[in-house]
């Protein structure tokens, strides 16, 4: 056997030797050197604990070796994350949006932005934005975002992740105590899942199950936390997250009302969504009535409610009015964290880019405008179109009349969605250096 | 199938213990000398003072919004039976530093300001903040190794 400290130390220049062979050389960009000199810190200071480690007291053995372990997982994981297994330009806005979730709080603790990473997985139930565990030895955060392999350009499935930019929140403690506070207990509040024993109940009752108290312990702290997610994601993601989510979720679970240790039954989950969603006003929005979105939006949200209106009254575990309340709360947390909530965009605004997808294009909001003060110059002005009106018009596009007549098939609304998130990108870094750029007269002539 | 269950992430209790006693070794030293270690010893246990004051301690991983991992109820209670031994090592160490001081918030405040201050001084740090996160180090290694 070999001695401890000996295997370790050499494992640690395994690591030193991985960490330069990949990270440091085989890419080229500055995110890769943040990627770099974070796990060489992490590598360093993990180096200088087996330096002086006792090699008889073996659980401080074991919890660095457990450590290293992570750090060599860790580093192969970016070393495999392609950005051509997925689609890079909601990759992009996702961690944006991650990053405004994370950036007051990241100020509060001292500390510095975090990274992410994004890889793809085999299998169509695989999303996800893991934090590292609290318990490591590290400087700056790591996630890792997951997307399905196959759903490379399924960007309009992709809104799922809206849920789990909440756990990107809660992975944040002072935020984390604060969504506790004011949303989750708000959100769960007259239900089972305010205390153990009545959770403990609520599962004997509905399941005839009987968990050991740590199990009990887990599942509904778990539980919570995935309620809550559900809501941010609606708040975060608009509309086109109830499609997506309800899309997955049939698929993985027809009953609705299969028990999970690790997620509430999907039809309570369900009704949380709608109820919100009414409260929301969604479903009466102005645009209901617009000739262009009326029959997609009736389309959409027709047979959701008609589903949660079937729903048992045993499933239907969060009451409204508590739905409505936490709602609010939620509301208030994002508007402080810019871009994050979710804004309604005018019905016409909405209207053209349902259109424009529906014509085969992308869509784009360049116009030539004349000023309405001073000199009378057109210019060219690119319209900002936020991502999530973009992927709500997809949803919508997806349920028109006309996408069959136009013969655009899922993949094609997808892709055009896709492109229209990528060509936005383009067009917010060219608006940065030339916001107003002078048009000759004789254009539009 | 894996050669055994490396699902083991080492014990949390023990983990902070080694990042408590390196960073009390590196209160003499000039922070320009090995910077990134010392950052990384010094956010891991203020991350736990936040973590104490906000009662997070106690929570699992998350896992994906599909995924539905089996967790044995033997590894739940070993995790939660760590995370409880270091809510009680730290609460065990507020208590013997200031008895008198039962509020979370403004014991932590105190302690952060203090590792904070050496951490970014080093040797520098005034006597006051060295005496109490020494203080607090020494406290919370011995609370966690019982």
């Amino acid at each position: 056997m070999l001695a401890t400290r000996i295997f370790l130390t050499e494992e640690c220049l395994n690591i030193k030797r991985l960490l330069d062979d990949t990270l440091r050389h085989a890419y080229g960009s500055a995110k890769s050197e943040e990627f770099y000199n974070e796990c060489r810190a992490r590598l360093n200071s993990l180096s200088a604990q087996v330096d002086v480690i006792d090699e008889a007291n073996l659980a401080e053995i074991h919890t660095l070796a457990s450590q290293i372990h992570i750090l060599s997982d860790t580093i192969t994981k970016i070393e495999r994350s392609h950005i051509g297994e997925l689609s890079w330009p909601f990759a992009l806005v996702i961690k944006e949006m991650a990053l405004e979730v994370c950036r007051e709080n990241v100020a509060a603790a001292n500390e510095e932005d975090p990274l992410f990473f994004f890889s793809a997985n085999g299998g169509m139930f695989v999303y996800a934005v893991s934090p590292e565990r609290t318990a490591s030895l590290s400087r700056r955060r790591i996630f890792n975002v997951v997307f399905p392999r196959s759903f490379k350009y399924q960007v309009l499935l992709h809104t799922i992740l809206g849920h789990e930019i909440g756990h990107v929140a809660y992975a944040y403690h002072e935020l984390k105590h604060e969504l506790e506070t004011k949303v989750t207990t708000v959100l769960l509040q007259g239900s089972p899942f305010t205390s153990i024993s009545d959770f403990r109940d609520w599962l004997e009752k509905t399941y005839k199950l009987k968990l050991s108290a740590p199990a009990l312990n887990d599942a509904l702290a778990r539980w919570r936390q995935e309620y809550f997610c559900d809501l941010f994601g609606l708040l975060i993601m608009g509309p086109s997250f109830l499609p997506a989510y309800r899309s997955l979720f049939h698929l993985l679970d027809y009953t609705g009302s299969r028990y999970s240790a690790t997620h509430p039954p999907i039809m309570s989950r369900y009704s949380m969504l709608q109820d919100a969603l009414t409260f929301l006003g969604w479903e009466k929005w102005e645009g209901i009535n617009h000739q262009n979105l009326q029959q997609p939006l009736n389309s959409m949200y027709g047979p959701m409610r008609q589903h949660v209106s079937s729903i048992p009254a045993a499933m239907r575990i969060l009451a409204p009015k508590q739905v409505e309340a936490a709602t609010t709360a939620l509301q208030d947390i994002l508007r402080r964290m810019r871009n994050t909530l979710y804004i309604h965009p005018k019905p016409d605004e909405l209207s053209e880019i349902v259109s424009a997808l529906l014509e085969g294009t992308p869509a784009i909001c360049t116009k030539i405008k004349v000023p309405k003060r001073g000199n009378k110059k057109r210019y060219v002005a690119n319209d900002p179109i936020d991502f999530r009106h973009i992927l709500f018009a997809g949803w919508l596009a997806i349920y028109h009349d006309l996408r069959d007549k136009r013969e655009l098939s899922l993949f094609k609304i997808n892709r055009l969605c896709d492109r229209s998130i990528l060509h936005q990108d383009a067009i917010n870094t060219w608006t940065e250096h030339f916001e107003k750029e002078l048009v000759p007269k004789n254009v539009g002539n | 199938m894996l050669i055994a269950d490396t699902n083991q992430q080492g014990e949390m209790r023990v983990l902070y213990g080694i990042l408590a006693r390196a960073a009390m070794e590196r209160f003499g030293r000039v922070p320009k000398e090995d910077t990134e270690s010392r950052d990384i010893y010094f956010i891991g246990i203020l991350r736990l003072l936040d973590m104490y004051r906000f009662d997070s301690i106690k929570s699992g991983a998350p896992v994906g919004i599909f995924e539905t991992p089996t967790f044995q109820t033997d590894y739940l209670a070993s995790e939660q039976e760590d995370q409880g031994a270091i809510e009680k090592a730290l609460a065990a160490t507020h208590a013997s530093m200031r008895p008198d001081q039962a509020d979370k918030n403004a014991f932590v405040e105190e302690i952060k300001t203090a590792l904070e201050n050496v951490h970014k001084r080093g040797a520098g740090a005034s006597s006051s903040a060295r005496a109490v996160a020494k203080e607090f180090l020494e406290r919370l290694i011995q609370s966690l190794k019982r």
